[in-house]
């Protein structure tokens, strides 16, 4: 597997249009670029260097895997992409915008209206008092938009969850939780959806519908990155991004 | 006003091969203007309980209602006006500051209209104001639990459930806290709270006990 098919390196992000309008938000764009990017950890006694001049770009409409071995700085990757954490040095830009350079309230004002987080437990991407339709009305609201009820069953319907409706997340199985989240994750058209090994707890069949729902979804055009170890993931990427000590490898 | 009873309850969960009967035969009324505790061991069923009270399960037999303005509404079309809840892992949402996460059933109805100093009081209450504008990962598990309990206090709701609301809390807090359940029991809502805070037991109106699947009235031996 070489993995290069349909992704594209950019050689020079800064030469990309989309830098071209700072704070701009082509919808056309990039869903996120980095540039020379580098993010230290310091602890009581070292600093460990996560990444080391990572430059990437994660093209919209389509599923980018990021592999490695563990300590590579995949975690470290998708924390910046999701705008939890900021870049010691190197530019970071998400639908257009800068967010290496932004406080932390700004920060999350653009990662709530472009970014979704996945967390691998299903749980934990759901509050447990919800049903599925206000589960996702929520995460429109949050994203500073409103749909229309018809848009919401539409989307439970096309993740199959249709019958779902009215299920709060205890009623519901693993895969059909992460589908939920899923849901949740690209509703309001974010610029991208990250996750985090989002099918290491699920069994074939539902890591499977999981999956599929994130390949048909992401043609509507938001990005997906996705960390993973699992080939059922590598199986619908569109291109990867392998990690090594912190440094992207061909 | 409204109160809720459970009639020969029973539930039953398969971990691995093993049935385990969570509640086997459960009969329970809580009234309108009672605050009730529910105490048993880990695993007892406690939970079980409460979710299916609070419409997150279904019961394989046996009847569950709700009395007065909530009578022939299945649990799970409740929202929090009507039955709000503490769950154990009490549900904040990250994005929103510990103030906006008091008012998420306000904005879950569809408006903020006239919650926003109750909100505020609830805040003041708990010892939370200076941390109105925080995000839960900037506070701590017990501070965290009181924002989830003026949550659920937030629209006087006609139900209370309540899961180990003090589990986190110092003292001082719990004392606070048990102050709240009371205010709200008196003021015409039926209040349980599952709790294994000894305390917690001498403050409620009435004590029930599970242990295997079975409810009995009073304090464990």
């Amino acid at each position: 597997m070489t993995g290069q098919e349909g992704f594209r390196f950019t050689d020079d992000p800064l030469a990309d249009p989309v830098f071209g309008t700072p704070g701009g938000e082509p919808a056309d764009g990039p869903a996120a670029v980095c540039h020379d990017v580098v993010k230290t950890y310091r602890t009581a006694t070292e600093a460990v260097t996560a990444l080391d001049g990572v430059t990437l770009s994660i093209p919209r409409a389509q599923v980018t895997v990021v592999v490695g071995p563990s300590g590579s700085g995949k975690s470290s990757l998708l924390r910046l992409l999701a705008c939890i954490d900021r870049p010691d040095s190197g530019e970071v830009r998400v639908a257009g915008q800068r967010v290496d350079s932004l406080g932390a309230r700004a920060r999350r004002k653009l990662r709530q209206r472009q970014v979704a987080y996945l967390f691998q437990r299903p749980g934990e991407n759901l509050l447990p008092y919800l049903d599925a339709v206000a589960q996702v009305r929520l995460a429109a609201d949050l994203r500073g938009t409103t749909v229309a009820d018809a848009e919401v069953h539409g989307l439970l319907d096309r993740l199959g969850l249709g019958a779902r409706a009215d299920h709060r997340p205890a009623q519901l199985s693993g895969g059909e939780q992460q589908r939920l989240a899923v849901a949740c994750g690209v509703i309001g058209d974010p610029a991208l959806v990250v996750a985090d090994e989002p099918t290491a707890e699920l069994d074939t069949a539902a890591a499977e519908r999981v999956l599929v729902a994130m390949e048909e979804l992401a043609e509507s055009g938001v990005g997906f990155v996705i960390s993973s170890h699992d080939p059922r993931v590598m199986a619908i990427a569109d291109g990867f991004v392998r990690l090594d000590h912190g440094r992207v490898v061909a | 006003m409204s109160g809720f009873s459970g009639v020969a309850l029973r539930k039953t969960f398969t971990r691995g091969s093993e049935p385990v009967h969570a509640l086997d035969g459960v009969d329970l009324r809580v009234s309108a203007g009672e605050l009730v505790a529910l105490v048993g061991p880990s695993g007892s069923g406690k939970s079980t309980l409460l979710a299916l009270l609070c419409g997150w399960e279904t019961a394989d037999s046996g009847t569950l209602a709700y009395a007065g303005a909530l009578a022939d509404r299945p649990p799970s079309t409740l929202g929090w006006p009507e039955l709000a809840l503490v769950p154990q892992a009490l549900g904040l949402v990250p994005d929103l500051s510990l103030a906006d996460n008091v008012l998420l059933p306000a904005r879950l109805r569809g408006g903020l209209a006239d919650t926003r100093e109750r909100a505020g009081q609830l805040l003041a209450d708990f010892g939370l104001a200076h941390l109105a504008d925080r995000y839960p990962h900037q506070a701590s598990l017990g501070e965290q639990q009181r924002v989830a309990v003026a949550r659920a206090l937030l629209l006087r709701p006609a139900v209370l459930l309540a899961d180990e609301p003090t589990a986190h809390q110092d003292r001082g807090h719990a004392d606070v806290l048990l102050d709240a359940f009371t205010t709200q029991a008196r003021e015409g809502s039926a209040v349980l709270i599952a709790t294994h805070d000894e305390i917690a037991w001498s403050r409620a109106d009435r004590v029930l006990s599970m242990r295997d699947g079975r409810l009995t009235e009073g304090a464990p031996a």
